[in-house]
């Protein structure tokens, strides 16, 4: 995260401003008036002067510019990195951190007006599969509910919700549990991807990152040994309401009632820098897009089919339309495309994906509609839309 | 290096003045050249209309990382709203901080109050120092050259 930090434009704010709203709330005036969300690194928080907060870290340019991945074709390499580079991560121990037993001393942060308090977007969650041996990292909302316990959410589709009921069914009653902010960018591209159960996602994220990663190894999950912030705890049976929270699509979910978490240690760098991550703003959406369309490639790909590039829009929260170009498109790969990925609405298929607008004016299409799924619940239809080159225009020059 | 864009200007600009109290400021100098472009544009933003230029040659050329001579005192235009005032002085970067410092040697005999602003910091180039050291505020912190829109390099030469 050092090393991308200093690969970006970061507009220090030094107001003295509070991690409960007047965060959030100045990022929201500020693009508000500006009309974008550049890499903000806030240095006076307020009741906690050992910490700054830098928000907005993921921008697709500085993201991938910090993995050594340039040009457009950035998918591909993303994918081939997934589908070919094998890299054994290395352990290593940490220094000169604090040490705390509770999260009294962290500033964390509430996001909306309406939210329930203070949550933790932006931790990555380290659980370890007991049947596999491997460790699963994915973001989840946990809710503070007090110095010394965390509520998360963990939706019923995820590996993570699938681990602890293995480790339930086995009697487990505390499941050791880490959740840490910080370190090499690519585990965060890692923890948000949808990886296959038989792969470690610490292994992926260093086959994205080309290079090994070092990981601390203790009682509990792994984290980077270069994390901000390292929690450790206990997933207990107790469950407890969380929410209301502002979700990434802008309106508010209702809560739910989510397992406990029961803090034990805390360390943190000295002079950290926590990365805040607002939900539905840049970074959190390029994530989802990034994850979305190096997923996708590598799984056509790994299929037999040839494609160019894809790209899922920010605009459409990185996941609602996909946008595949190939040289020649067609309803095999918009039907693989659909049954891989099932969240999208919208798919494409296209010779040229840099103007869509004019490529579906200009050419004929043929559209496919199936049943859109949510919760096991039909909601609506998806589309699928192949554009046919049926003329090779001569294009005017001016 | 770093191209910067105008809406990021606009950004940088919005950052500095929401840190900064309009009622202390009395007049604006803005360090010629590029300067005095953050300069007007906060003069607007802050409603502060007294402007004056201080003049500090240090770039003999407009190449990418072009070598740079000891900064020289060239002037300072519109002195009477600069003394015993309260000033913003403001630039567009600061690498070293070699201009800035020969700015508030220059101003800090003449003024009440002198706060600095500066668009960008190029933190490679701070030794011993940190850019709250150098300047009061800061719009962004980069680490290389910087590329601003007035340089007109994003034109591309198509004239």
């Amino acid at each position: 995260m050092r090393t991308s930090l200093a690969l970006s434009k970061i507009f220090p704010v030094n107001k003295r401003l509070d991690p409960v709203l007047e965060i959030t709330h100045f990022i929201s005036q500020w693009v508000k008036s500006v009309g974008y969300y550049p890499t903000m690194l806030f240095t006076n928080v307020i009741d906690y002067p050992d910490f700054q907060i830098v928000m907005n870290l993921f921008k697709r340019h500085t993201f991938l510019h910090r993995i050594g991945v340039f040009g457009d074709d950035y998918v591909r390499q993303l994918a081939h990195r997934y589908l070919e580079v094998e890299i054994s991560n290395t352990s290593g121990s940490i220094d000169g951190y604090n040490s705390y037993s509770s999260l009294g001393k962290l500033p964390l942060m509430m996001h909306q007006p309406r939210e329930s308090g203070r949550y933790l977007t932006s931790f990555i969650t380290s659980l370890v599969d007991p049947e596999s041996g491997y460790t699963n990292l994915g973001f989840y909302r946990a809710y503070v509910k007090d110095v010394n316990k965390l509520v998360i959410f963990m939706d019923p589709r995820t590996d993570a919700h699938k681990i602890v009921n293995k480790y339930y069914e086995t009697g487990e009653k505390d499941i050791p549990i880490t959740l840490f902010n910080g370190g090499p960018l690519p585990v965060y591209l890692a923890a948000a991807s949808a990886i296959p159960v038989n792969r470690d996602t610490f292994s992926v994220a260093a086959s994205l990152n080309n290079d090994p990663l070092c990981l601390l190894y203790a009682d509990y999950p792994a984290a980077p040994i270069d994390s901000e912030i390292i929690i450790h705890g206990r997933l207990c049976k107790d469950r407890a309401k969380e929410g209301p929270f502002g979700e990434f699509k802008g309106y508010y979910h209702e809560g739910t009632e989510s397992p406990v978490i029961e803090i034990d240690e805390v360390l943190s760098r000295e002079k950290a820098i926590m990365m805040g991550l607002f939900c539905g703003k840049e970074s959190g959406l390029t994530l989802m897009s990034l994850q979305n369309e190096y997923m996708l490639y590598s799984h056509l790909l790994s299929k037999g089919f040839s494609v160019d590039n894809i790209r899922c829009p920010l605009s459409s929260f990185g996941e609602f339309l996909t946008l595949i170009q190939c040289s020649n498109p067609n309803k095999d790969i918009l039907n693989e495309a659909m049954k891989f990925d099932k969240r999208t609405k919208t798919i494409i298929v296209s010779k040229n994906i840099d103007e869509i607008e004019k490529e579906l004016s200009v050419n004929n299409f043929i559209v496919h509609v199936s049943d859109y799924v949510k919760h096991g619940v039909r909601q609506g239809n998806r589309l699928g839309i192949i554009v046919e080159r049926a003329e090779d225009y001569i294009w005017s020059e001016y | 290096m770093e191209t910067f864009t105008w809406q990021e200007i606009d950004g940088m600009i919005y950052s500095i003045a929401s840190h900064i109290e309009k009622d202390d400021i009395d007049a604006i100098v803005g360090i010629s050249r590029s300067g005095l472009i953050p300069a007007v544009m906060l003069s607007h933003l802050l409603d502060v209309r007294n402007f004056s230029i201080l003049d500090i040659k240090r770039t003999d050329s407009n190449a990418i990382n072009s070598k740079k001579s000891e900064p020289h005192y060239q002037g300072l235009f519109n002195d009477l709203y600069v003394k015993n005032k309260n000033i913003l002085l403001v630039d567009d970067i600061v690498g070293a901080g070699e201009t800035m410092k020969l700015a508030r040697e220059i101003l800090n005999p003449l003024v009440q109050t002198l706060k600095a602003a500066t668009l960008v910091v190029n933190e490679s180039n701070l030794k011993d120092c940190t850019v709250f050291d150098i300047v009061d505020y800061c719009g962004a912190i980069i680490h290389g050259w910087a590329i601003f829109p007035w340089e007109g390099k994003h034109l591309g030469g198509n004239l």
